[in-house]
């Protein structure tokens, strides 16, 4: 049966160009409009009575949380498994390294940026106009996209952290955790906010500008404040709980921002 | 949002769902109307009709499980209830009995080429039985799974396989056959 069937898949991928070559014509914007307003009487008969109220129909309000679960449902396979590649390479990596905390919180926020790419592709027109039916703001479900790829990686991050602070001595739990986990929350955050009110573009650049800061500019100012190794982990547990608290109130500013959010 | 969530909101009468319904599948069903019947005006007919069925079902309250396998279904149906209809009959009769007509613009080589190569294309695809075209065009133009053709032809998977396998393979032998009577005249 599994011969038959790669054989099948073999000729469909043959036959592929020879058929794709004929071509039927499609419609015309304007035509669907007409074959709309064609249905249009029939399709009234099913909309409720206007005598009849139902409180039942009311829009329902704004939710995150069910627009996050939506959200959820749309990522194509693909994406799983690429991401469960990248941890597992990276879970490799950092094992193995007697300096773990260098490679992994650097590449886990790098990595949600690229995410967030990915799911460019809904916000194009097309999945607009089905989205816009839904009574939720466009900015709401956006940020609910953010939120999706953000919990997704931390939940990938948080098994690969067991692997790594098992398998590593040298490696302190808290503070691994804290090293990647604040600034995946402070670049999301970032990101949102200035997307939200600066446009795309201004976020990416921001929220990159923040990864530099975060990994290149904190830790050079850290240990210029530093003198003693007990002030140093001090100082990086303030730094990082404050660029954490940072995130945090970006993300809750830029919620409320996206319930009233229309276009962006 | 999926098929089934825009169709139940449409079953309440909300209009955003029908008009990104519409627009949705206004294309792709045209198309397959279009290949199956090789008439524009009666696919615009039969999508039509399509859709109102469609709105008829939800007003009965018979909201479909699949709602892509059941346009399909509907569709097909419409054009075999048409290819049987007496009205096709006398029609196909007349255009039978009409000769073809010379063209007038031998200088439009392109044009002439392209009304040949689709006029081979078709000839070669009459060779397919009627199930084994409806499963080629549901799958090659719809992109359908086999899952959802063997649900809109309501036929067994594994018939599904065989009769696209079959299809394929005859138009593969057709398709051969003509290269190479291609390369003998250009050779001789």
């Amino acid at each position: 049966m599994r011969d038959i069937d790669l054989e099948l898949d073999n000729l469909e991928d043959e036959m592929e160009q020879p058929l794709k070559s004929y071509l039927a014509t499609s419609p015309r914007s304007e035509d669907t409009q007409k074959l709309i307003i064609s249905l249009q009487d029939s399709f009234d008969d099913l909309k409720p009575s206007q005598i009849e109220f139902d409180f039942d129909t009311e829009p329902e309000r704004p939710s995150l949380y069910k627009q996050c679960l939506n959200q959820f449902r749309s990522y194509h396979w693909a994406y799983w498994l690429i991401s469960l590649l990248i941890f597992t390479m990276l879970t490799i990596i950092s094992s193995g390294s007697i300096d773990s905390e260098s490679m992994f919180p650097v590449v886990v926020p790098i990595y949600l940026l690229f995410s967030v790419l990915y799911s460019y592709k809904t916000w194009n027109r097309e999945m607009r106009m089905v989205e816009s039916i839904t009574p939720f703001p466009p900015a709401l479900l956006l940020l609910s996209k953010l939120l999706v790829v953000l919990t997704v990686n931390i939940g990938f991050s948080l098994v690969s952290t067991i692997f790594i602070v098992s398998g590593n001595p040298y490696t302190d739990p808290p503070l691994f955790l804290l090293h990647w986990f604040a600034p995946l929350l402070f670049l999301t955050g970032l990101l949102a906010f200035v997307m939200f009110h600066k446009g795309i573009i201004a976020g990416f650049v921001a929220a990159l500008a923040g990864w530099a800061v975060t990994f290149l500019l904190l830790p050079l100012m850290l240990f210029e404040a530093s003198g003693m190794a007990t002030q140093q982990d001090l100082l990086f547990v303030s730094s990082h709980l404050l660029i954490l608290s940072l995130g945090v109130m970006m993300l809750f500013l830029s919620y409320r921002k996206s319930l009233h959010l229309q276009y962006m | 949002m999926t098929d089934e969530e825009l169709v139940i909101a449409m079953s309440r009468g909300n209009q955003a769902a029908f008009e990104a319904f519409v627009h949705r599948y206004h294309a792709p069903l045209l198309g397959y109307l279009e290949r199956m019947l090789r008439d524009r005006k009666k696919a615009e007919d039969v999508v039509q009709d399509t859709f109102l069925k469609l709105i008829n079902q939800l007003k009965s309250k018979k909201i479909p499980d699949k709602v892509k396998p059941w346009l399909y279904q509907v569709a097909t149906n419409q054009c075999r209830d048409y290819w049987k209809s007496s009205g096709y009959k006398s029609e196909k009769q007349i255009l039978d009995n009409i000769p073809d007509q010379p063209d007038h613009e031998p200088s439009v080589v392109e044009l002439f080429e392209r009304q040949e190569a689709r006029k081979e294309f078709l000839e070669k695809l009459d060779t397919l039985s009627s199930t084994q075209r409806e499963i080629v065009y549901l799958r090659f133009y719809q992109e359908l799974k086999y899952q959802e053709i063997s649900e809109t032809l309501e036929l067994p998977l594994g018939t599904v396989k065989s009769n696209l396998f079959h299809a394929l393979k005859k138009l593969k032998v057709s398709l051969e056959r003509k290269e190479e009577v291609s390369h003998a005249r250009h050779r001789s």
